[in-house]
């Protein structure tokens, strides 16, 4: 059976470094952080102070009350983002057939914020004065409910929950659908709002979150020698993907071509990676050869590099181990070294990024980098992007669990 | 005859959940069809009417009213005396 053919014709993006497409590739071109001291919740006690909040974010831009009121904010970032994605695409729905357009999103926690204010109230008040709306609103399919039911969208819906790996994962099951004909287009992407007190106390706790406070905007700073956890972060990243000859006969925008994904599992630890990074590697393994490439066709890797020690070198080993001599010229990069780790969005965004840099045949930087780690001494593209020749980006998700996803996007051939 | 502080309480509640102006709920608008109240509405008005009055709305109470006299003569009736 002859696979269909798969492109990205639609994007949309929240995160603490901008909001929009626009705004938010340049940050990426020019390597800005948006990492700050928490603000809107109290830190005290904890060793870190510093997040990735989206503070320009304002949800009644894009969703109408009292919705706004009624979902939680992981959905305000779903609802945004697949808004701004439906929008790019100049998608005209009402011309569409809408059974075979479908939404799947990666989300790693749900409506955790709305779940941990609730709790307080069980405790403060009983739980027989919980707000009505719990259900809906904690329940971690909502978001791609809200988004189907606001534009239409009949065909498949799901949300996908591996952790880290969910938007990516999540990105990867929805080409997968197009290709076998569930569907000819789709919302996908990834949305998680963590910065809750319970949820950031609760990484804190794993000791896994950087406690360089000062200067927030350096705290992440994956494989620098000096790095010492991740920054969590928030916000959402969405794609609209649709079959090749769909997308043509309508003259669509196309960023890029998706022609490439694997998931597999480390079955190893629910934290930590495989030190020699061999799951990591059979899954990028995995995604190339589903793109029916091979390693000299990769230009650039959008690392996980999340700014843990561990998975920074593990990962890369892993491409050491896959690309051997070539993982000196691949360029790899990290895009949390600006935004933190957005847990389940984080793919998502990461896909965003894959998609503009290939338009716009740039390499964002891996910013914070300072001080070499003999562990991990590939090129990093350092503290300052570049322009470079990309026709295909290998894009690393490796997640809590174990969980891994890869995606490989390719400039669109002629 | 109703309390008016009911009355107000009433419209109060049901703007501040349906993000609309006050002074654009009159005693005879309709749940449904002139304030656009739907079943999570419906539930999430009951939620706050228990929070303010302190008593039991029941799920009856809550389904069959229509217009927001239906409400407010419901907690008239319903309210514990003091």
């Amino acid at each position: 059976m002859q696979k269909r053919r798969i492109v990205v014709t639609g994007l949309g993006y929240v995160a603490c470094n901008g909001t929009g497409k626009d705004k938010f590739w340049q940050a990426n071109v020019h390597g800005q952080s948006g990492l700050d001291i928490i603000s809107h919740f109290d830190t005290e006690g904890f060793d870190s102070h510093v997040a990735g909040y989206a503070k320009d974010f304002d949800p009644s831009q894009y969703i109408a009350a009292p919705l706004v009121n009624r979902i939680d904010r992981y959905v305000h970032f779903g609802l945004a983002s697949a808004k701004m994605a439906l929008e790019d695409s100049q998608l005209h729905l009402a011309d569409e057939d809408k059974d075979r357009i479908g939404v799947v999103i990666g989300s790693g926690l749900g409506g955790i914020l709305f779940h941990e204010e609730q709790m307080m109230v069980a405790f403060d008040k009983g739980a027989h004065r919980l707000n009505p709306l719990c259900v809906p609103r904690i329940t971690p399919n909502a978001v791609s409910s809200h988004i189907a039911i606001q534009y239409g969208l009949l065909g498949p819906n799901m949300v996908i929950s591996t952790a880290c790996a969910s938007g990516t994962q999540a990105i990867g099951e929805a080409f997968r659908k197009i290709q076998y004909g569930d569907m000819d287009i789709c919302v996908t992407g990834g949305v998680e709002a963590p910065l809750t007190r319970f949820t950031y106390g609760a990484y804190c706790a794993l000791r896994v979150i950087s406690k360089r406070n000062d200067p927030p905007q350096e705290a992440s700073r994956p494989f620098d020698r000096l790095r010492d956890g991740f920054v969590l972060g928030e916000g959402g990243g969405v794609l609209i993907l649709e079959e090749l000859e769909h997308a043509l006969k309508r003259n669509a925008p196309i960023y890029a071509e998706l022609t490439g994904y694997a998931g597999n599992s480390g079955a190893h630890h629910m934290v930590m990676p495989d030190a020699q990074g061999k799951d990591a590697m059979r899954v990028m393994a995995g995604a190339i050869k589903d793109a029916e490439l091979t390693i000299e066709n990769i230009d650039y890797i959008n690392a996980h590099a999340t700014s843990t020690t561990a998975n920074d070198q593990a990962e890369t080993r892993a491409i050491k181990a896959l690309f051997g001599q070539q993982a000196y010229k691949v360029p790899v990069s990290s895009t949390k070294s600006m935004i933190g780790h957005s847990i389940g969005a984080a793919g998502g965004i990461e896909a965003v990024v894959c998609a503009l840099a290939i338009q716009n045949q740039f390499i964002p930087p891996t910013i914070n980098y300072k001080e070499k780690d003999p562990a991990c001494d590939l090129d990093y593209v350092p503290n300052q992007g570049r322009n470079a020749k990309i026709n295909n980006i290998l894009s690393n998700s490796f997640g809590f669990g174990n969980c891994n996803a890869c995606l490989i996007f390719s400039k669109l051939k002629g | 005859m109703a309390d008016v502080n009911i009355e107000q309480t009433v419209k109060e509640i049901l703007a501040k959940q349906l993000n609309i102006d006050v002074s654009s709920i009159t005693i005879s608008s309709r749940l449904a069809e002139d304030l656009g109240l739907d079943s999570f509405g419906a539930v999430e008005i009951a939620f706050a009417l228990e929070e303010t009055f302190g008593f039991k709305i029941s799920d009856d109470a809550i389904y069959t009213a229509k217009t927001v006299q239906d409400i407010v003569n419901y907690i008239a009736t319903q309210k514990p005396q003091k």
